[in-house]
């Protein structure tokens, strides 16, 4: 089997040991730092997606997948520096103030970077203004707010307020996700997007980051 | 203005209002279980003959509706009924999310007399306490406290010997907050503070209860941990020697508590919206017609025997641990065919699994994460109580097979039914003194917990 397949595969089943050993290996054989991402941990990342969409898979074979990705990603890193590898768009993402829960954000987040988006965790109970801050300094291109309550989920549209004050909300979209987030109500804050799993929200960023 | 006419009673609307709101003012008895959001899709009612959701149907004519008969749901107390007169009778009252369990208790002889239960009629704003916080934010508390205090009211008038003059009061912090009239909405986000904790004894008269003189309130612990977890505490004795035990009250929401004679450390999961069947597509409360137990194709049990309608948490334990025992899932829990049915109209489908993955691995990951914190081992837990209306309904064995409950416990489950009422009647018997709980406990909050957080991804797998 090609190796790239033999990474796609093991990070599909969360093999993260054996995934350290082929990259480690791959890098060894001199293979492009960009063909061991793409064919190989991408590659790997986008089936894992597509089988979370279709509800095949779950969070936690997504997350030990993810886990696999991100030390293949470590080792390649350096690599892909030299190699003058860009990232197709820069976004921040966080779980909007009150809100501590980040098993769904983290997922997100794991996935914009499966898509070669440039990602600023910026954790749990954020601000309005530290979303908008960061958007401005860091000149992201997109903003995604997490919220698992009900209770939580009205800062989004503080968000997207804070976004206009501040003047920069035509040049930044906001997409919004989250158990009690529905597109009714991504349009009542006057959000840019609803995604309602993982994998649609990376996709759908890499869609917005190239407007 | 349109007329608005539910079964048989006539209101009155204005244009483009929404159809719930109606029936949230028309006080018939109806559920809106996700809050309004038109995600639970259990709303459901006839307008015109037609099934549309009430939360989101706008009015726009004369209308006529048609709400489905409410669901009686049934709640266990567990209570002993000695029915005899008393000297010193005293009312208890334990208010449930969910279910409303009140009792007359005989203080001398130390027992119960009689005990009602009824649905707590606040579950027209929303099934779980996020929903209740988030309807008292938008439209202030007086109206869930007047439907509440009005069904109390109804509560104590069907005690036939209705003479106490002192009700005791226990429930979550939440529903305190509102029985009091208290403003509850700063406990729906972080750092979730609530306006009080401690005991409260009022004037019944100022709450607008009859039939009763002076109420009095057993103290909460924290936003999250209430006085029901307090009273169940209470219930229960320590255990001694340097043991600790665990108490898991399945309500609403799933507190989790790991004592000791010295130190109490408690978390709350947000898992029983599975076991009441909000998010579950088929899910229904243990109330007429719901599947309550499951052992192979066509061998179910409904409660009242009634045909099958909807599958309650005892039920939804039981299939979970025949898809597991038989294969039918995997070890991620992925089912290979659409749907698994139990009758012609009652399944189980993928989705419903993920929800009690979740639900089961929020319980069993919070019992990991208290015990890692506190330091000890399985060797050391002398009891597993498990509190709540259907707690005295689960099939240990079952439970276990799912990962619902440690199976190194399983020989230590002991059920509790409705801990809180019990343990509020001991209180209103002994007066114990209850500082002795409140004083040493410590809440953990496990959503900012890294823990927690690796064992909760780990625990959703099955071991098949």
């Amino acid at each position: 089997m090609n190796i790239y397949l033999e990474i796609s595969e093991n990070l599909q089943k969360g093999k993260h040991k054996a995934v350290q050993e082929l990259v480690e290996q791959a890098i060894n054989d001199a293979l492009p730092a960009v063909d061991i991402l793409n064919q190989g941990l991408l590659h790997g990342m986008n089936i894992i997606g597509e089988r979370f969409k279709n509800n095949e898979v779950y969070v936690p074979e997504v997350l030990v997948a993810a886990r696999a990705m991100n030390i293949g990603l470590k080792l390649l890193k350096p690599l892909l520096a030299e190699d003058g590898e860009r990232f197709v768009g820069k976004v921040c993402i966080g779980t909007v103030q009150g809100d501590l829960h980040d098993i769904g954000k983290n997922l997100v987040k794991m996935m914009l970077e499966g898509k070669g988006l440039e990602v600023i965790d910026l954790g749990t109970d954020v601000s309005p203004e530290t979303f908008i801050n960061t958007a401005i300094e860091e000149n992201c291109q997109l903003i995604c707010c997490s919220a698992l309550l009900t209770t939580t989920m009205e800062v989004m549209g503080e968000v997207v307020k804070c976004a206009q004050e501040k003047g920069i909300r035509d040049k930044v979209k906001i997409m919004v996700g989250g158990a009690p987030v529905t597109e009714e109500f991504c349009k009542k804050i006057g959000a840019d997007c609803y995604t309602s799993d993982a994998a649609s929200a990376a996709e759908t960023a890499v869609e917005l980051c190239k407007l | 203005m349109y007329k608005v006419i539910i079964d048989s009673k006539t209101f009155f609307a204005e244009e483009g209002s929404i159809l719930g709101d109606i029936l949230i003012k028309s006080e018939i008895p109806h559920s809106h279980p996700c809050g309004g959001m038109g995600i639970c899709k259990k709303c459901t009612v006839k307008v015109n003959g037609k099934e549309e959701l009430s939360c989101k149907y706008e009015i726009h004519s004369d209308i006529v509706v048609e709400v489905k008969e409410d669901e009686n749901i049934i709640s266990e107390t567990g209570a002993v009924i000695s029915a005899s007169a008393s000297d010193k009778p005293v009312f208890v009252l334990d208010i449930g999310t969910t279910t409303l369990a009140l009792a007359l208790a005989d203080t001398e002889n130390k027992n119960i007399i009689d005990v009602k239960t009824d649905t707590n009629p606040q579950r027209i704003f929303g099934a779980d306490i996020m929903s209740r916080i988030d309807y008292c934010r938008k439209n202030g508390v007086n109206e869930m406290q007047s439907v509440l205090i009005k069904k109390i009211n109804s509560m104590l008038s069907r005690f036939s010997q209705n003479s106490a003059d002192t009700l005791f009061v226990s429930g979550n912090t939440v529903m305190l907050h509102i029985f009091f009239g208290e403003d509850c909405a700063s406990m729906g986000s972080a750092p979730y503070t609530p306006v009080f904790l401690e005991e409260r004894t009022v004037n019944a008269k100022e709450l607008g209860l009859n039939s009763v003189k002076a109420v009095h309130s057993l103290p909460s612990i924290s936003s999250f941990i209430g006085a029901d977890i307090t009273a169940g505490l209470n219930l229960v004795s320590a255990p001694l020697h340097g043991k600790y035990s665990i108490l898991i009250d399945l309500g609403t929401n799933a507190e989790i508590v790991l004592f000791s004679d010295e130190c109490v450390i408690c978390t709350a999961a947000a898992a029983g919206p599975c076991f009441e069947g909000a998010n579950i597509t088929c899910g229904m409360s243990a109330s007429e017609g719901a599947v309550c137990e499951y052992i192979y194709s066509g061998n179910y049990k409904t409660i009242g025997n009634a045909p099958a309608k909807g599958i309650c948490g005892t039920g939804l334990i039981d299939i979970m641990a025949v898809l597991i025992k038989n294969e039918i899932i995997d070890e991620t829990g992925f089912l290979e065919t659409e749907k698994f049915s139990i009758t012609e109209d009652v399944f189980i489908n993928q989705n419903d699994i993920r929800q009690f993955q979740l639900a089961k691995s929020a319980i069993y990951s919070g019992v990991l994460t208290l015990m890692k914190h506190a330091g000890i081992s399985f060797d050391e837990i002398e009891q597993l109580y498990i509190s709540g209306g259907f707690s005295a309904k689960i099939n240990i064995e079952n439970a276990v097979i799912t990962g619902l409950f440690p199976k190194e416990l399983k020989s230590r489950c002991t059920p509790l039914n409705n801990s809180s009422l019990l343990g509020t009647v001991k209180y209103a018997c002994e007066s114990n003194d209850l500082s002795l709980i409140t004083k040493n406990a410590a809440y953990k909050d496990m959503s900012a917990d890294s823990v927690f957080s690796e064992l909760f991804v780990e625990n959703m797998m099955f071991e098949v």
